[in-house]
């Protein structure tokens, strides 16, 4: 669901399940290398309604309870039902639009935010959707009893009224420049369907498990669960009717599975592996699209720092100057990602190109180690007063090829400067387990986030209060964390972006990442549908706008 | 008998127990619970320990267990960490699946008895090659990845078979359901031709050999009569033991035939709720796995009683 995707801070971690083939491919331009999307057709033609829209999904959804999930599967399919907040961002600028609101007010002092609903928007019974339908839901959702893993979302929000059926007045507690997304923390459910039921129980709530009223483009039709789910078109949807009738989830087993559905005309979307990327753009039956997301999704090495051989920054550089780049793109990525130095990706509006780049130099980090007295013996491997280096690198989960190809090309990469480096790749939840639990048993992890559009969010990743679980490695820099406590509440965009830009050259200056790429977004799609048109934001959200040609 | 039935009924239940603490002991050993499955970023730790408590785990592991245990006597298996339902209701929901493609499969399956039967008869004939090394090279091959396979060439050449799924959604006909069944049923009948045509054929070349068989000969008896009536239901008494076996094997086999044809059973439960740490429905899943087996084998041992007038229960 978007409220939970956006409004949570969208610091996800990424689990890219990628896979090997060999070629390069030519992917769509890096953003300032001459765009940032490529549809692999113009979306032309006559826009028809009709026709069936098969997509291929690796995960079921869990429930359709905006506030009871965490996972993405279920985000998806909630965002499918229940779509729809005040706001969104804009496509094209990424700037904050009306979406369920047709307008708001700032509060001089910029803590309340009033907002007026659009007229004649509607449940897909047809019932109004009134700004009833927020508060009950945000006092739902805000209820401890009713532990909604994301309530923290509402710690900001000091009241949510609603004085009239189509004014919604949220006061937050401070002015921040992130107060709309805020204050826009709520995605509503239908009031007059639901407080009959339970909010908590499945067995007492159907809505939980099989929605009857959204308001989303689609209604759920039908759910066999690990199999597949239909939805069909909501005649009400206040963005207009979509043109397809009817979605279809398809549940398989992996995305390699997908491809040869996709390959097959079985399914109509699906995305893969890097590895088939080029035979993808070779169908007949597919068009690939492309697009640099403005949430950039990067990829790095994490240091443990509590490690005592890497607090020693020129290690650390060292170790980061020991890797090539181009090659882990090259052999492992494809050539669909470009190298980032900065704890924002080149998309976001603050990414600042003048960070120290530790590029590779097998040189400078040889001269680096020897200067931290790490000297190679005579097996061409360093030590330290009798210490080897030796250094354990995790990668998890074990299945994704892209993060077990990074880790055994630095292995390799490390090994010619002298490191030597244990590789250990562990399923997902052992994988956390182990990054996040004492004893800490690890000295480097390789890993990704999604970024977030506004950069205010990252803060989390940087602070030493959410060590050691968002922040595994343990990375503390005062200054850092007041920066970001400015930044929240600066509200001229320049400054802001000052600010964030000083944040990345202290970040980067630290080194507690190696940042090393920042993934390029594709999807495959059936030639047969027609109307994406690939934003910064990727292809869903003009859902609505897709047709099928016959 | 009813006495053996007893006892080994006893036995039966003193070892799901068993099972199921040695389950639960090793869930927990493994790294990464249910929380942190759960676990977002986002979520704050106060949010964590209020999870933690409301699974119940916070208390000792014996404590867990007993509790569980004292659920399931009541016949109550608990309810997912993951959606809150019933388990027992997300594992009978699974249940028709998972029975249509194992009972299919065990049907088909069965063919390895006449083909085994068969490769005796025409013991150093090309027939007979040919089940021999596909028994052997059967043998080697995983059965998943074969399907693997064969769902690749499918899909890359002559659309043979579907990419996996019960059915085509929107094309819910029982010919669209036999169209998506036949391919995982005959892969997971191949653990069947391949047991029953090994066993048969050995088992059929030995009494073939036997002294009352020459007998029957010297008496004048036909061939069919002698190959009906003295050799095959001999050789057939002891594919009663492996029968009960190779059901339960079926059903345990559906985890990973069930995951390669994306079919909608207890084995893709079982798959789900292994990577998800959710406790409840694994145990569960264990419990119900664990109880085919052990009436598979009772059931075989009981069957081999009644086709064989030499065995007692005691």
């Amino acid at each position: 669901m978007r409220t939970a995707f956006r409004s949570t801070c969208l610091l996800i971690l990424v689990v890219l399940t990628l896979g090997a083939c060999s070629g390069q491919p030519e992917p769509t331009p890096a953003p300032g290398e001459g765009g940032a999307t490529r549809a692999g057709t113009p979306a032309a033609g006559t826009p028809r309604r009709g026709g069936t829209l098969t997509i291929a999904a690796t995960t079921d959804a869990v429930s359709f309870h905006p506030y009871k999930t965490t996972d993405t599967a279920s985000g998806s399919y909630q965002g499918y039902v229940f779509g729809g907040s005040l706001t969104k961002r804009d496509p094209k600028t990424l700037e904050i639009v009306p979406e369920l609101a047709e307008k708001w007010t700032i509060s001089d002092d910029k803590t309340t935010y009033t907002f007026t609903l659009r007229d004649e928007i509607k449940w897909s019974d047809g019932q109004p959707i009134t700004s009833a339908d927020f508060v009950w839901t945000f006092e739902q959702a805000n209820k401890p009893e009713n532990k909604y893993p994301y309530r923290s979302n509402f710690e900001e929000i000091v009241s949510y009224t609603a004085p009239d059926p189509r004014t919604i007045v949220v006061k937050i507690k401070e002015p921040l420049a992130v107060g709309i997304e805020m204050a826009d923390a709520v995605t509503p459910l239908p009031k007059h369907v639901w407080e009959k039921y339970d909010w908590n129980d499945p067995d007492k709530n159907p809505e939980i498990l099989r929605p009857a009223v959204g308001s989303g483009m689609w209604k759920l039709k039908e759910w066999r669960r690990e199999d597949h789910a239909t939805f069909e078109a909501n005649d009400l949807h206040f963005d207009g009717r979509p043109y397809i009738d009817q979605l279809v989830v398809r549940v398989v087993p992996s995305q390699a599975v997908a491809f040869q559905m996709l390959r097959s005309g079985e399914i109509d979307w699906a995305s893969f592996t890097p590895a088939d990327y080029k035979e993808a753009k070779s169908l007949p039956n597919v068009n690939v699209y492309e697009w640099w997301l403005a949430r950039g999704n990067w990829s790095y090495i994490g240091y443990n720092l509590r490690h005592p051989m890497l607090q020693d920054i020129r290690v650390r550089q060292a170790l980061a100057q020991a890797i090539d780049r181009k090659i882990i793109i090259d052999r492992v990525q494809y050539g669909l990602a470009q190298p980032t130095y900065s704890a924002w990706p080149p998309s976001s509006w603050v990414y600042n190109p003048d960070v120290p780049k530790f590029d590779y130099d097998q040189r400078r980090a040889e001269q680096l180690l020897d200067e931290a007295g790490w000297r190679k013996g005579a097996d061409g491997m360093r030590a330290k007063d009798g210490q080897k280096l030796q250094l354990k690198l995790l990668f998890g989960p074990n299945t994704n090829k892209v993060r077990e190809g990074i880790a055994t090309i630095v292995q390799e990469q490390w090994r010619q400067v002298g490191v030597q480096v244990e590789v250990t790749g562990l399923e997902w939840g052992a994988y956390l387990d182990k990054l996040t639990k004492s004893p800490f048993d690890y000295d480097l992890f390789v890993l990704g986030w999604l970024s977030t559009i506004d950069p205010h969010w990252s803060y989390q990743i940087w602070s030493e209060a959410t060590i050691p679980d968002l922040n595994a490695g343990g990375y503390v820099n005062k200054k850092v964390e007041e920066l970001f406590r400015q930044g929240a509440r600066e509200f001229d965009r320049e400054k802001r972006k000052k600010i964030y830009q000083e944040i990345q050259k202290l970040i980067t200056d630290d080194l507690p990442y190696m940042f090393l790429s920042v993934n390029m977004s594709y999807t495959g799609v059936s030639k047969r549908v027609r109307g994406i048109e690939p934003s910064p934001l990727g292809i869903e959200y003009n859902l609505n706008k897709w047709w099928i040609e016959r | 008998m009813g006495r053996y039935v007893f006892r080994r009924t006893i036995q039966s239940l003193f070892l799901l127990v068993g099972i199921s603490l040695l389950s639960f002991v090793l869930m927990h050993l493994a790294p990464g619970g249910p929380v942190t499955m759960l676990e977002d970023p986002k979520m704050k730790p106060e949010v964590i320990a209020e999870i933690r408590r409301s699974f119940g785990l916070d208390d000792p592991v014996p404590v867990q267990y007993a509790r569980w245990l004292w659920g399931v006597v009541r016949l109550d298996f608990g309810r997912s960490f993951i959606d809150n339902r019933p388990v027992i209701d997300k594992i009978l929901e699974r249940v028709p699946a998972t029975f249509q493609l194992s009972l299919a499969a065990f049907i088909i399956g069965l063919l390895g008895i006449p083909m085994g039967i068969y490769a005796a008869l025409r013991r150093g004939s090309w027939a007979d090659n040919v089940v021999r090394v596909f028994i052997v090279v059967g043998n080697a091959v995983p059965h998943w990845w074969l399907g693997l396979m064969i769902l690749l060439i499918s899909a890359s050449t002559v659309r043979v078979f579907p990419l996996g799924g019960m059915y085509t959604p929107g094309q819910d006909t029982l010919l669209n359901r036999f169209w998506h069944l036949s391919l995982p049923a005959l892969i997971g009948a191949m653990s069947g031709w391949i047991v029953f045509g090994r066993f048969l054929r050995s088992e059929v070349l030995e009494i073939l050999r036997q002294d009352y068989i020459r007998t029957a000969h010297a008496k004048g008896l036909n061939w069919p009569v002698v190959l009906r009536r003295h050799a095959l239901r001999n050789a057939l008494i002891p594919v009663v033991t492996i029968l009960g076996g190779s059901l339960a094997g079926l059903f345990s086999g559906a985890v990973l035939l069930e995951t390669t044809f994306s079919w909608p059973g207890m084995g893709r439960l079982a798959v789900s709720a292994a990577f998800q740490r959710d406790y409840p429905l694994l145990m569960a899943l264990t419990i119900v796995f664990s109880i085919l087996v052990i009436l598979g084998n009772l059931l075989a041992d009981l069957a081999y009683g009644l086709v064989d007038p030499r065995v007692r229960y005691d």
